[in-house]
């Protein structure tokens, strides 16, 4: 490995490192980032309607409404 | 109290981690770094994890979130809010392809992590050659002869691939959350440790081969890391061919003696703009950051729709994006490709196939370690848990188009798409001949079509929204602003740096232009479909096409992509 190729490593290795703890450092400092962050592991609206045997039955499914509070109207 | 509050912070990093973090990280990287050359690829990944993975995913998640507050939440959903005239839904049909497609060859690649689990609790990868590894791995997969992976045996993979098919919709149909938290909060940190210790084993394997002291890793590194390559040619009908890459002093200077024994060689040390100039491996480079990132496929569109105006995308997206690097540059490159590198030196590393490179080298570093049958099942059974969450989330952009699109539930979408994405899956395990079918649909699809959805998204965020609105929209409940100095990155250099990739790339790979007097260069990929056409290769693009039209169709008919926007509901 020449001297080029273990700068290359430990910067990129380094920066990417720092990155994921900058980011960590920012959730676990910043508040109510709990209720704000998102993956795609959450529950989607589709899906808790369907969970939801009456909303199933007034059919709403697939009418792109979401359930009551799953998401907010724009801001005005 | 503060204990708690910390828990919950963890439980939501992780959950963003684990839906991030898959079988791109740990399998498809390593193999492309190989596939492209190591050194050079890396450094044009990180050009492209800068210039337009980050801005990219950025623009990506305030499109999805903007359009969702107007009730759409599929790609073509999207395109149509932000484009407006008729044709703009068209566009957002490779939104939908994407991820459905992708999802049939994932499943597969899944089932073969759950198959190397259970073989290792059995005792059936205790290897100690590369060769018996290599052996398994092609009987496993019938990469000799098509169908051959189709038997029902442990040590085939159709048990698993039913299984592992059956188990994505159970999960996708009866609802999802809480198995993923489980996932989250337990496996996504287990395989964070176990992915650290299988890195302090591989990064003191020295040599695993006594015959050849030059296969080890820290030449493996080298082979990844460094910038400049050395290469020995020989002069072919007057012109100087590449014949083999040499790494490492000894190896050099063995080559060295060797081409002073034959004129018709020479040892020549190629810069890294020289490596540069290739289209191909920026394109292959885009093509991974895109992949790992999640960025082109439609599934942050979906997702980010589904979220409020005071969710917070930038730090979101940052998150996630900084989860995947860490795992699969920190992680998944410093363990497949240097141990790759010390059991098959620099010839056998390079034609592995995207995904095979994991599966026929890490079961040799198992064998090497005390325990080695329980971590490679616990690994591999991570893995593929790890793949479990991002196949499902594949899964949501085509059910959320289904619903759009037909006016019909949840089940029913997951119904139609289940059918849909079983045939295609079974196309991709029967054609397993040298992968054919898998590698030709992770290129045209997982490469190809992402970048071309990429850049149609920066183009409708930067120039069709406006940049500056974009930004600001993507604050609105951010914990940081995205940096200004991503508003010229986002509105000239992201799209010029892809339209000139692409540009590029089609020249020299489609139309053989060739530049600095070398010969023609064609893709393997469009050799396969116009120079030597392969039958495997048109089925498959046929079937990205066949899709693709069906997709088309639903929109052309589906009222919720033909309404007006509503003047003060424009974008």
């Amino acid at each position: 490995m020449t001297l080029g190729g273990w700068f290359v490593m430990i910067v990129s290795v380094g920066s990417v490192t720092a990155l994921f703890l900058w980011c960590l450092w920012k959730v676990f400092t910043t508040p109510e980032e709990t209720e704000k962050l998102h993956g795609f592991s959450f529950e989607t609206p589709d899906e808790a309607e369907e969970n939801r045997p009456a909303a199933a039955d007034a059919g709403q499914i697939g009418s792109g409404k979401l359930p009551k509070g799953a998401h907010e109207q724009p801001d005005p | 109290m503060a204990e708690e509050r910390w828990s919950s912070r963890l439980g939501v990093i992780m959950a963003v981690a684990g839906s991030a973090v898959g079988l791109g990280n740990f399998l498809r990287f390593p193999g492309q770094a190989a596939q492209y050359g190591g050194g050079a690829f890396m450094i044009a990944y990180f050009i492209s994890l800068l210039v337009i993975g980050l801005p990219i995913c950025w623009a990506e998640w305030t499109m999805g979130r903007l359009a969702g507050q107007h009730g759409l939440h599929s790609s073509p959903g999207v395109f149509h809010y932000f484009l407006r005239p008729r044709w703009g839904k068209y566009v957002g049909v490779i939104g939908v392809v994407v991820p459905v497609i992708i999802y049939m060859y994932y499943v597969v690649i899944e089932s073969w992590c759950l198959g190397y689990a259970v073989n290792f609790l059995t005792g059936g990868l205790n290897f100690h050659s590369v060769e018996a590894a290599g052996d398994f791995f092609a009987a496993f997969i019938g990469a000799k002869e098509n169908g051959f992976s189709v038997g029902f045996h442990l040590d085939q993979v159709g048990n698993y691939l039913i299984l592992v098919f059956i188990l994505n919709f159970i999960l996708i149909y009866r609802g999802i959350a809480k198995g993923i938290e489980w996932f989250c909060n337990w496996a996504m940190p287990a395989l964070l440790v176990l992915a650290l210790v299988i890195l302090v084993r591989v990064l003191t394997l020295g040599a695993p081969d006594p015959a050849h002291p030059d296969y080890n890793v820290v030449n493996g590194l080298g082979f990844m890391w460094n910038p400049e390559k050395v290469v020995v040619e020989r002069v072919l009908e007057g012109a100087w061919v590449k014949e083999r890459e040499v790494v490492g002093a000894s190896a050099i200077a063995a080559a060295g003696a060797g081409v002073r024994a034959d004129p018709s060689t020479r040892l020549r040390t190629v810069g890294v703009i020289e490596q540069l100039l290739k289209p191909q491996l920026w394109l292959a480079a885009a093509g991974q950051i895109f992949f790992s990132l999640s960025v082109g496929f439609g599934v942050i569109l979906t997702y980010a729709s589904y979220l409020s105006r005071k969710d917070d995308v930038v730090l979101s997206g940052l998150s996630a994006t900084s989860a995947n690097e860490f795992c699969e540059v920190g992680l998944g490159g410093l363990i497949t490709l240097p141990a790759a590198f010390a059991f098959l030196g620099v010839a056998g590393v390079a034609g592995m196939g995207t995904f095979a490179l994991g599966f026929q080298v890490l079961p040799l570093v198992f064998a090497k370690l005390p325990l080695g049958w329980f971590f490679g099942s616990a690994f591999f059974f991570l893995l593929f848990l790890a793949a479990i969450t991002s196949s499902l989330s594949m899964l949501q952009p085509g059910i959320a188009f289904l619903e759009e699109a037909l006016k019909i539930g949840r089940r029913q979408s997951v119904a139609i798409l289940g059918f849909i994405t079983a045939a295609g899956s079974a196309f991709v395990v029967y054609f397993s001949k040298d992968l054919k079918a898998l590698d030709t649909l992770d290129f045209w699809v997982g490469t190809f079509l992402i970048f071309i959805l990429a850049t149609i998204q920066i183009l409708v965020f930067s120039w069709g929204f406006g940049v500056d609105r974009g930004l600001a929209e993507a604050d609105r409940g951010a914990a940081f602003p995205i940096p200004r100095f991503f508003a010229p990155v986002m509105k000239f250099l992201c799209p010029a740096f892809l339209i000139t990739i692409f540009c590029l790339w089609v020249l020299v790979n489609v139309f053989g232009v060739t530049f600095g007097g070398r010969p023609a260069e064609f893709s393997g990929y469009v050799k396969d479909l116009f120079i030597a056409p392969d039958p495997v290769a048109w089925m498959s693009v046929g079937l990205v096409a066949a899709f693709a039209l069906f997709v088309a169709l639903l929109c052309a008919r589906a009222p919720a992509y033909s309404r007006p926007i509503p003047r003060e509901e424009l974008p």
